[in-house]
C-alpha cells in the first residue's frame, strides 16, 4: 500500500546481531521482518519493552546500524542500499536523532555552539552565519545566546535535552528520530520537553518518529504507533484506536501493565499476561500482518483475524 | 493511633560536604510509618527522597551527615545509634530494596548463599537456612528454586534479580521494608508484578513499607498514604485519595498535571525553571519561583503545614486564612473528574 504522503516506507526490515565464532556463534534478531510507513508530517511511535528492537529500528533507519535484509524508502528513495557518500550527505541532511542520554551524547569538551553549529559547518555554511543559526536555534529551544560558550556539563539534563533537540534541527531535517527523548529526565521537566518538541513540530512541518517505552507520553504525543515485540512489529494503529480495542494479545498485556495516576482505578486493576505459546497457535497457519479494520493492522493468522474482525463486529 | 507508629522521623536534617559547599538535601523532615500501611514518598531527583530513608537505614554516604533530628523506631533515637546496632537494625528490623538489583548484589557470589548469609548471621546452621533461602524464593515467585539456588546474580534477568534482593530483604523478617525505586529499572510488565509482589508480601506478612518512587501511576498502586517532597522538604502529606484528588499545594498541582494522562490533548501544563540549588535554598517557599500562584510571602517566609483534615497537611500560604482565595488549576479540576469518573466505572 505505497501511498504519495509516506514519507519514510520500511518494508521487510530485518537486523541481526551476531557475536562469537563457529560452535558459539549466536545470531540474535533484534529486529525481524518489520514493515511499516510513516506518512508526512505526523508522529509515529514505536513502543515496546526494552530489548523489543525500537531502538535498533529507529538506528538502522538513519543507517547507524547496515541492516541485514529489507529496504527503507525516505521520500521515495531507497536508503538502505550500499553506503555512498552521496547517500550519506542525503540522509543526514534530512533525518536527525534526538537520543535518551542528554549527557553521553553531548561531547563534553565541545562548547554548545560548537555541538549545534557542527552539522552546519560540515555543510560548508560560514562561521558568521552558523553563529546566527545557533543563537536563533537557541532561542526557539529556549536558552539564551550567552550559553553558547559553555561547555555541556553547566547545563541540567533538561537544558541538554535541548541543547540536543537543537543540533538536531539546525540542519533543517524533514524527519526526527526521537528515542526515549524524556525518559532521562524528572518529570516537571519532561512536560518542557514535551511541550517544546510539539511546538517545534507544529512549526516545522516535521515527521517524527517517536520511540519511547511510556504509553501515556506516546499517547499523547503520536498520531499512530506501532507496537513491537521481540523484534516483530504485532499491532499498528491509530492511537486512540490502539487504547481503545487493542486486539494483539501483547498489546493488550502491555497496556494493562501501565500504572495510571488514579488510586480508583489502580487497586482493582485486572493485569493480563501475555504467554506467547499459550495464547497463539502456529503450528498450521503463518502469522503475517492483516488488516483488520481500515488502518488497524495485527500481526496475526487467519483464524486470529477472522476472531479480532467478530471482536470488533 | 499513635501505638500503631512503627517509625518516626522528626525535623530531619541531611547535608552533604560537597565541592562547592554544604549541601541541604533534606531540610527538616518529619513523618511518621503506621503499622501495616504504605507510606509513598514522592518527588524529583534532588528532592531528598532518597537520602531521608538512607539516614533512617544508617546508610549515608561519608560526606553527609545527620545534622539535627531523631528517627525513632521501637523507642530508640537511630541517629544515636553505633554501627553495630544498626548493623542489627538493618538485617533484621528494616530491609532494603534498591533501584537496581544487579548492583545491590554480589556478582560472584551464588544468590543462594547471599540469602543464607542473612540467616546464617541471625545463628541458623546451614541446613536449614538453606531450606528456609528455598522457601523464601518460592515465596517471592522465582521458578525451580533448587536449580536457581545454585546460580549467579548474571544467569538471572532484571525482574528475577529484583525478587532475589527481595528475598535477601526478607530473609532477616523485618518489619519494615524499605523501596528505593524499586521497579524504576524494569519494564513495565514486569514493574506490574514486581508491585504485585510487594503487595502480597506486605499483605502476609504484615509489613510497613516505605515505597520511594518519582512515577505517580505506580504511587497510586501502592500507597495508602503519600509524602510529596520537594528541595529537601515535604510540602504537602495525605491519604492517597487526599493527594490525588484534593491536592491543596502548587507543586502537587503541578506534578499531578504535568504528565500526559491516556486522554490528554490539550497542551500539557509543564513546570517553568529547574529545582532550585540546595547549596544555598532560597528563603521561602523553595518552589516559589516557578509557582505560578506564588504569593509575595512565599519569596520571604517559609509556610508552615497547615492542616486541611486529620491526615492531610500542607505547606503553601494559600491556606492562610487570610491568602487570596485560589484553586487548582482548571485543567487539574478536569483530570481529577475523569480520573473519578474511570473509578466508578472500574
Amino acid at each position: 500500500m505505497p501511498e504519495q504522503d509516506n514519507i519514510l516506507e520500511v518494508s521487510h526490515l530485518c537486523q541481526t546481531f551476531t557475536s562469537g565464532h563457529g560452535s558459539n556463534r549466536i545470531v540474535v534478531k533484534a529486529v525481524d521482518d518489520v514493515s511499516f510507513s510513516v506518512r508526512r508530517a505526523e508522529t509515529f511511535g514505536l513502543v515496546g519493552e526494552s530489548g523489543c528492537g525500537k531502538t535498533t529500528t529507529g538506528r538502522t533507519i538513519i543507517r547507524l546500524y547496515d541492516p541485514t535484509s529489507g529496504t527503507v524508502r525516505f521520500g521515495g528513495r531507497v536508503i538502505s542500499g550500499k553506503m555512498t557518500r552521496e547517500l550519506s550527505s542525503y540522509l543526514s541532511s534530512n533525518i536527525a536523532m534526538i537520543f535518551q542520554d542528554p549527557i553521553e551524547s553531548l561531547n563534553p569538551r565541545m562548547t554548545i555552539e560548537e555541538i549545534i553549529g557542527e552539522g552546519l559547518l560540515l555543510r560548508g555554511v560560514s562561521r558568521a552565519r552558523v553563529h546566527e543559526a545557533v543563537v536563533e536555534m537557541l532561542h526557539k529551544v529556549g536558552l539564551t545566546e550567552e550559553h553558547a560558550t559553555r561547555y555541556p556539563h553547566e547545563f541540567s539534563g533538561g537544558q541538554r535535552q535541548r541543547i540536543g533537540i537543537a543540533r538536531a534541527m539546525i540542519i533543517k531535517p524533514k524527519m526526527i528520530i526521537a528515542d526515549e527523548p524524556v525518559s532521562a529526565l524528572d518529570v516537571s521537566i519532561q512536560a518542557q520537553v514535551i511541550n517544546l518538541l510539539n511546538d517545534l513540530k507544529e512549526e516545522m512541518g516535521l515527521t517524527i518518529l517517536f520511540i519511547a517505552h511510556n504509553l501515556s507520553v506516546v499517547k499523547y504525543f503520536s498520531d499512530r504507533i506501532g507496537v513491537m515485540y521481540y523484534g516483530k512489529l504485532v499491532e499498528v494503529a491509530e492511537s486512540d484506536d490502539l487504547y481503545a480495542k487493542p486486539l494483539h494479545p501483547y498489546t493488550r498485556a502491555l497496556l494493562s501493565a501501565i500504572p495510571q495516576p488514579n488510586p480508583l482505578t489502580e487497586r482493582k486493576r485486572q493485569r493480563i499476561d501475555y504467554v506467547p505459546e499459550r495464547d497463539h497457535d502456529y503450528s498450521r497457519e503463518k502469522p503475517e500482518m492483516r488488516e483488520v479494520e481500515p488502518e488497524h493492522f495485527v500481526y496475526c493468522s487467519e483464524s486470529e483475524l477472522r476472531a479480532y474482525e467478530k471482536q470488533l463486529g | 493511633m499513635d501505638n500503631d507508629v512503627i517509625l518516626s522521623v522528626r525535623d530531619l536534617r541531611v547535608s552533604f560536604r560537597a565541592y562547592g559547599g554544604i549541601v541541604q538535601a533534606v531540610r527538616g523532615v518529619s513523618f511518621d510509618l503506621h503499622r501495616g500501611e504504605t507510606l509513598a514518598i514522592v518527588g524529583e531527583s534532588g528532592s531528598g527522597k532518597s537520602v531521608s530513608t538512607k539516614a533512617v537505614m544508617g546508610i549515608l554516604p561519608p560526606n553527609a551527615f545527620i545534622e539535627e533530628g531523631s528517627i525513632l523506631y521501637a523507642g530508640e533515637d537511630l541517629t544515636k545509634a553505633d554501627e553495630s546496632r544498626m548493623h542489627e537494625i538493618r538485617g533484621h528490623r528494616i530491609g532494603l530494596v534498591f533501584q537496581d538489583p544487579l548492583s545491590a548484589l554480589n556478582p560472584i557470589m551464588k544468590v543462594g548463599k547471599q540469602i543464607m548469609e542473612v540467616l546464617v548471621r541471625r545463628g541458623m546452621n546451614k541446613k536449614d537456612a538453606r531450606s528456609r533461602a528455598l522457601e523464601l524464593m518460592r515465596d517471592v515467585g522465582i521458578p525451580e528454586p533448587e536449580r536457581r539456588i545454585e546460580q549467579y546474580p548474571f544467569q538471572f534477568s532484571g525482574g528475577m534479580r529484583q525478587r532475589i534482593v527481595i528475598a535477601i530483604a526478607l530473609a532477616g523478617d523485618p518489619e519494615i521494608l524499605i523501596c528505593d525505586e524499586p521497579t524504576t529499572a524494569l519494564d513495565v510488565t514486569v514493574q506490574a508484578k514486581i508491585l504485585e509482589l510487594i503487595n502480597t508480601i506486605k499483605e502476609q506478612r504484615n509489613l510497613s513499607v516505605i515505597f520511594i518512587t518519582h512515577d505517580l501511576g505506580v504511587v497510586a498502586q501502592m500507597a495508602d498514604r503519600i509524602a510529596v517532597m520537594y528541595a529537601g522538604k515535604i510540602v504537602e502529606t495525605g491519604t492517597a485519595e487526599e493527594i490525588f484528588f484534593e491536592p491543596a499545594h502548587p507543586y502537587t498541582w503541578a506534578l499531578l498535571s504535568s504528565m500526559p494522562d491516556l486522554e490528554t490533548r490539550e497542551r500539557l501544563t509543564a513546570i517553568p525553571g529547574a529545582p532550585p540549588n540546595m547549596i544555598a535554598p532560597p528563603a521561602g517557599d523553595a518552589f516559589a519561583a516557578r509557582n505560578r500562584y506564588a504569593l509575595a510571602i512565599d519569596f520571604k517566609r517559609e509556610p508552615p503545614l497547615f492542616r486541611l483534615s486529620e491526615t492531610h497537611l500542607a505547606a503553601t500560604w494559600l491556606l492562610h486564612p487570610s491568602a487570596p482565595k485560589v484553586e487548582m488549576p482548571r485543567e487539574l479540576k478536569e483530570r481529577i473528574r475523569r480520573m473519578k469518573e474511570a473509578g466508578s466505572r472500574a
